[in-house]
């Protein structure tokens, strides 16, 4: 009951329910916006061809949209890898967060 | 005990500390966190376990030089990540959702609010990943840090105010 052996104990005594409830959760916000990023590089380039600008397609930004939420969220996931609940979640919050800061900056980048 | 004597009306008797009572007053993992019971009557700092004294040297309460550094380095970040929060909830107020359904307009709040709180969560989550003991904790810190403080940059906002200021 030491305080250094006090984490892997924590983090084995969480039930796997609670871990894929966390991860399932996370996966759905972080696919919305992977679904968002993914219609718009679907659907921008013909647009941008049928007015007759397909060379100005912003290409970096929308790859790096449709790249970056699942990153994002397999980085969180490994980094949370043996640690407890609350760490989890805070590393996929953040994750999250940074997800949908960077797909409003590649919006307005664009 | 001397000032049970002065308000008790009861005849003074021996202190009754036998080995359960000292127990009762100390919790279990208290030697190996490094921490000493409480005081009792008539213990006075020669009596603390040589040990104890052995395992917690003096020049441990001091920060070292690595340690300030660290200390410095996540204060000046943390004002950097205070400039980015600022940033992002001067971005939100420049953005429409370009949309007109219902789902996309509140999700796009949402990811607004989540911009608006990015540079916290992400704050947190280093601090939560290198914590007191981490082997390389001021490398690891510092980059994260700095990977951070590149993603969460508030393209709107500092697009806006470049633009302004051209």
């Amino acid at each position: 009951m030491s305080g250094i052996d006090e984490r892997p104990a924590a983090a084995a005594s969480v039930p796997l329910g609670w871990r894929l409830a966390v991860a399932v959760i996370f996966a759905a916000l972080h696919g919305w916006f992977l679904f968002a990023a993914a219609s718009n590089l679907i659907a921008l380039p013909p647009l941008y061809a049928a007015q007759g600008y397909a060379e100005y397609t912003p290409w970096t930004t929308l790859i790096l949209g449709v790249v970056l939420p699942p990153v994002l969220f397999a980085g969180a996931l490994l980094l949370g890898r043996r640690r407890v609940l609350s760490a989890r979640v805070v590393l996929l919050a953040a994750s999250l967060a940074a997800t949908a800061a960077t797909s409003l900056s590649l919006y307005v980048l664009g | 005990m001397g000032l049970d004597r002065r308000v008790s009306t009861h005849a003074p008797g021996p202190p009754d500390e036998d080995d359960d009572d000292l127990a009762a007053l100390r919790w279990a993992g208290d030697d190996a966190r490094g921490q000493a019971g409480p005081r009792l009557g008539g213990e006075t700092d020669a009596e603390l376990p040589s040990e104890l004294a052995d395992e917690v040297p003096l020049e441990s309460t001091a920060p070292g030089p690595r340690e300030r550094g660290i200390q410095l380095g996540t204060i000046a970040f943390g004002l950097v990540y205070l400039a980015i929060s600022i940033g992002w909830i001067f971005s939100v107020q420049l953005l429409v959702y370009p949309g007109l359904d219902l789902p996309g307009e509140i999700m796009w709040q949402f990811g607004e609010f989540l911009a608006m709180v990015a540079a916290a969560l992400w704050f947190a989550a280093v601090l939560t990943l290198t914590p007191e003991g981490a082997s390389r904790r001021g490398a690891k810190r510092m980059l994260a840090l700095l990977v951070g403080a590149l993603v969460l940059v508030p393209w709107p906002a500092l697009g806006y105010w470049i633009g302004s200021a051209q």
